[in-house]
């Protein structure tokens, strides 16, 4: 192949001054000329990376000669590089994009053969080691070591942020990485930015091997130097946009570190051995000299990201994210659980240590630490929680709950759960007896800092009231009603529990039968369905639950509920300034106020159910919580679907503040919601009761005591 | 000279005014006989009219309301406000007084739907009626009154709509298909509602209709290529929330003069329903019976055995229009029935047919 446009003299007078090394900084006036092919400094006559020799005699063409074969050394070197970092698949390799220049695609190939090890490397063509200016690489790829010092300092707040500014093949990314109040690392989203080459060097609009090619330092083969109408890939043509998208990237790092913050930067070179990316790490050392500086193979895995996690480009996330997890736990993490000796003025419950402040995340799998616990036998429920906290000293206002699971347990059972700690520092249970996260559940809101709190405050207050309304629908076989009705006992004596006296709660019940369609005689409608009692206590209430009776079905798909909600929130039941909800018990939505494709007949008296609903809701007040009895299965043909989507419908917003179907729930699970709504917190669930170490000998365990505050705490958290 | 004459062959065959006791024939009929295959040992031809009597028969796929709609017919032939004039029904026997009995006070009294056939049975009864100062009666100057005097023999092999799929396994289906190919009239009763869920009622159908071309071409009564006999083609259980709200969607449904819904263009709904119930089987219907019945020939209705609830003084509340609800799974009756078309298929069938003669 024939250049003539490269004539050295040319050459050697265009880059004359120029300061950017291909694989170094700018030396002194008297440091040796460099090389007119690459711009290496050379320690000698010839470069070590592109094999010029200005001094030597090529016996083919002479200098002319030795340049061109020079030229294709470098050349060949920048297509390796393209290569490693974008390697299409066979047969269509040198070609992914159909059109590259013949040279580059020579070139291409010819890296091929080389990374595939057909090729002779060590030839007179062959490049040189694309990381190195000619000797052994001994870069530490992928080391986190620099970047884990300073992210650790961050989590001991020494300084507010990290920032990382990488280079890669692709682009140019910065990530910022915060801390927050449980001491946790993760980079900042609104902080995170990233600068496409295509978007940095306006001209660079070729396919993907070309563009990688050019960032690689590629010369090309047309005149003056590029590749198929670069507009002049002189180094001027580069080195202005590189210079702007380097500080435009900076402009929040400095503006930050101008307001005082303590920001160190960690540079990330994505892209050792490139040309161009090389020279953005050259001008960031300038403008902002780095703390840190991790560097890594443009294969690198966490390089790769999925645009769909983030909803951009983010490729320094899995990088960053790694770095991170590095990092020990700045705080300890602990189980909440009640002392086995617990006294009427010690602390109501301890923090037993699971995962000590210092604790390094395991790279993979789970850490996992058993813990013995005991089901309370002096508390009536079978419920109780199992909150893991974050102890960030031993106020436990300080605290903060990472995760709470709840479990099933007979009084008095023993059982042992394990909590995992995985690689990303999220927390999970695993145990015997059947676990259930809360938050899977709309209806079972779990409220950690009530367990916290759940000392008597020291000044006793007056007692909230509390108005219950229950409605019970009263239609079905006898079978079905007696269930119906025995949960709703349960519930009731649950609350008499809770309110054994006084009226600060009182409970009102109203058992409504079906309609009657009448349609013989004067009065069409259905004749008031409603039964009502009331209103007592629960205790009352529960003891008059045996004065209704079960009453036929007229509809297999509605009920005259909206003729008991509109009875709801007419009465002059409510009192004044109370805690109100209404606890509905029932199997069939109500009737619709029309007819439409629906099989189930309206409202004899047109009545809408979602107005009387939400009268209760809005005017009133009141939280609603929904107990399903499942529809058993019906002979005949299957539900149709606008019956099926109306039923669900109706479930959904009736139960959009409390949920509960009669055979996946207990009566504790009613009753615990419906004492977090009237304000008692002495019903939440309870904890497990600790069990010390059996093995004599001095415990391995650490705890902290909790003591509401009103002493002040004296433990630390300590390490095992 | 006519066409005949010159020997050119009509298509389709004009049906030949007849003699009584004749049966009806297309005047190029014997050149279809000459294709006929063999027919099987005593098949019976369609039965022609014995004096003014017209042979009707039923058909439908399970679940269509074939039972229920005999139950309605008398109550429908008594309509009181007489719009199909005045009729008598006569059981031919006592299994069919029976039925009569029976049915009349499951729907009325009980309030519950007939128990679905689970046997064969031939039920038959003789309607006699005077269409006098209706609007199917004829007013021709001149006419005598007995004119407007109909007479027919509703005639049904009360089969289960499961019989007419198993034509070869099951000797009742091939008496059901026997009983059709003899009647002059078909009431064919389709239930959209099935046909939505199961999508199969095509399959009881096409056999049917199969094996009845097969015996009028043995019997050499094709009109050429097509059955002799008139049908209606019934939309039935139009009462059920979901058709009529997909009527009024389709906005095919007007209120007639007594208050109560109606369609106007009941072949229109008919292929707007086979549309609208996408992947259904309901546009093979339409075009089978279409290719196997003379256009002229083919009626359309939406009916409904036990009608719309209404209100006490008549006509039909649109918020409110059910009459059935489900207990325990079964459907009920709420109201008194008021039967939406179900005399005037066969008063149409009956029209047609008389037509002809």
């Amino acid at each position: 192949m024939t250049r003539p446009q490269w004539g050295q003299s040319d050459r050697t007078r265009r880059l004359a001054g120029e300061d950017d090394a291909g694989h170094g900084s700018p030396g002194p006036e008297d440091a040796p000329e460099p090389c007119p092919v690459c711009r290496t400094r050379r320690t000698a006559p010839r470069c070590p990376v592109c094999g010029w020799d200005g001094d030597g005699h090529n016996a083919a063409g002479g200098d002319r000669g030795q340049e061109h074969t020079a030229a294709w050394r470098w050349d060949l070197r920048a297509a390796l590089l393209a290569t490693r970092a974008h390697s299409p698949e066979r047969g269509a390799a040198a070609t992914p994009e159909g059109t590259l220049h013949p040279r580059l695609r020579t070139l291409l190939r010819r890296s091929h053969s080389v990374e595939d090890g057909h090729g002779d490397p060590s030839g007179p063509e062959s490049p040189a080691a694309p990381a190195g200016d000619g000797g052994a690489d001994t870069t530490p790829y992928g080391d986190l070591s620099g970047a884990v010092s300073l992210l650790t300092a961050l989590a001991a707040g020494e300084v507010d942020a990290v920032c990382f500014f990488g280079v890669s093949p692709a682009g140019l990314a910065m990530e910022e990485v915060g801390r927050d109040d449980r001491g946790a690392l993760g980079p900042r989203d609104d902080r995170a930015a990233f600068l496409d080459w295509r978007q940095a060097v306006p001209w660079l609009r070729h396919p993907a091997p070309e563009r990688q090619f050019l960032l690689a330092g590629g010369i090309g083969a047309d005149a003056p130097y590029g590749v198929r109408g670069v507009p002049g890939t002189s180094d001027t043509a580069w080195e202005t946009p590189v210079r702007h998208a380097v500080h435009e990237g900076l402009q929040g790092l400095l503006a930050a570190r101008e307001h005082g913050r303590d920001i160190p930067l960690v540079a990330v070179d994505a892209a050792p051995g490139w040309r161009w990316p090389r020279h953005a790490l050259t001008l960031l050392d300038r403008c902002a000299p780095p703390s840190a500086t991790l560097t890594l193979r443009p294969g690198d895995p966490r390089l790769h990201d999925d645009p769909r996690l983030h909803g951009d480009r983010r490729p320094l996330a899995g990088v960053v994210t790694a770095a991170c997890r590095r990092v020990p736990l700045r705080y300890g993490y602990a189980l909440l659980t009640r002392p086995p000796d617990q006294a009427a003025e010690g602390p109501a419950a301890r923090a037993r240590l699971l995962f000590p402040c210092g604790t390094r995340l395991p790279d993979s799998g789970e850490l996992p630490v058993k813990v013995p616990l005991l089901a309370s036998p002096d508390q009536d429920a079978t419920l109780f929680a199992l909150p893991v906290v974050v102890a960030r000293g031993p106020h436990p206002r300080r605290w903060s709950v990472l995760r709470t699971a709840q479990t099933r347990l007979e009084p008095g059972r023993r059982t042992t759960v394990t909590v995992l700690l995985d690689a990303s520092g999220a927390v999970r249970f695993e145990g015997p007896e059947p676990l259930a996260d809360p938050g899977a559940d709309v209806a079972f809101h779990f409220d950690e800092r009530a367990l916290l709190e759940q000392s008597p405050a020291p000044i006793p207050r007056p007692e909230p009231l509390s108005d219950l309304m229950v409605l019970l629908e009263l239609g079905g076989e006898a079978d079905d009603f007696a269930r119906r009705t025995g949960f709703l006992q349960a519930v009731l004596n649950r609350l008499a529990a809770v309110w054994p006296h006084g009226d600060a709660l009182r409970v009102g019940l109203i058992g409504y039968a079906d309609h009657a369609f009448r349609t013989v005689g004067r009065n069409r409608t259905g004749e008031a369905p409603l039964l009502f009692w009331g209103s007592g206590t629960a205790r009352e209430a529960a003891h008059a639950l045996p004065g209704f009776s079960h009453c036929g079905v007229a509809d297999d798909f509605g009920a005259p509920m909206e003729e008991a909600l509109q009875a709801a929130g007419s009465t002059g039941y409510w009192r004044t300034g109370s805690r109100r909800a209404l606890l509905v018990v029932g199997r069939r939505p109500p009737h619709p106020p029309r007819q439409g494709r629906d099989q189930t007949l309206p409202c004899p008296a047109g009545l809408d159910w979602e107005a009387h609903l939400h009268h209760l809701r809005q005017r009133l007040g009141l939280r609603v919580i929904a107990v399903r009895d499942p529809l058993p299965g019906l002979p005949g043909r299957p539900v149709r679907p606008p019956t099926g989507e109306r039923i669900e419908r109706f479930w959904e917003e009736l139960g959009r503040q409390g949920r509960f179907t009669l055979d996946r729930h207990t009566p504790d699970d009613v009753a615990v919601c419906f004492t977090r709504s009237a304000g008692r917190r002495s019903a939440a669930a309870g904890l497990m009761t600790d069990v010390p170490d059996e093995e004599p000998g001095p415990s391995h365990t650490r705890y902290l005591t909790i003591d509401h505050g009103l002493t002040g705490g004296t433990a630390q958290p300590e390490g095992r | 000279m006519s066409a005949e004459e010159q020997g050119e062959v009509r298509f389709p065959p004009e049906l030949r005014a007849t003699t009584r006791g004749e049966e009806p024939q297309a005047e190029s009929a014997p050149q279809w006989r000459e294709a006929a295959p063999d027919a099987p040992a005593g098949v019976p031809a369609p039965r022609r009219p014995t004096g003014d009597r017209v042979r009707i028969g039923l058909w439908g796929s399970p679940t269509s309301g074939k039972t229920t709609f005999l139950a309605a017919l008398r109550l429908a032939a008594q309509e009181p406000s007489g719009a199909y004039g005045r009729w008598q029904v006569v059981a031919a026997d006592d299994v069919s007084e029976a039925f009569l009995i029976q049915s009349s006070r499951e729907l009325t009294i009980d309030r519950r739907f007939p128990v679905a056939t689970r046997e064969s049975g031939l039920l038959s009864w003789l309607f006699r009626g005077d269409l006098t100062g209706t609007r199917y009666a004829r007013k021709r100057f001149g006419r005598s009154r007995r004119a407007n005097q109909l007479e027919f023999e509703f005639s049904v092999l009360d089969a289960p709509g499961g019989h007419y799929e198993d034509l070869y396994q099951n000797v009742d289906g091939d008496r059901a298909t026997a009983h059709l190919a003899a009647s002059t009239g078909l009431v064919y009763l389709f239930d959209p509602m099935r046909e939505a869920v199961d999508g199969d009622s095509f399959a009881y159908l096409n056999g049917t209709l199969a094996r009845l071309t097969r015996r009028c071409m043995a019997a050499g009564a094709l009109d050429g290529p097509y059955l002799p006999h008139h049908i209606a083609v019934c939309v039935t259980k139009f009462d059920d929330p979901e058709v009529f709200e997909r009527a009024r969607r389709g906005n095919w449904t007007e209120l007639g003069p007594q208050g109560t819904p109606v369609v106007p263009d009941p072949e229109g709904f008919f292929d707007w329903l086979a549309q609208d119930l996408h992947g259904s089987t309901m546009e093979l219907i339409g075009r089978a019976i279409r290719s196997s019945f003379h256009p002229s020939r083919i009626h359309f209705f939406a009916t409904s055995a036990i009608g719309f609830s209404t209100r006490p003084g008549g006509g039909v509340d649109l918020g409110r229009f059910g009459n059935v609800h489900q207990v325990g799974g079964e459907p009920q009756i709420l109201g008194a029935i008021n039967p939406h078309n179900v005399m005037d298929p066969v008063i149409a069938l009956l029209l047609g047919i008389k037509k002809r003669w």
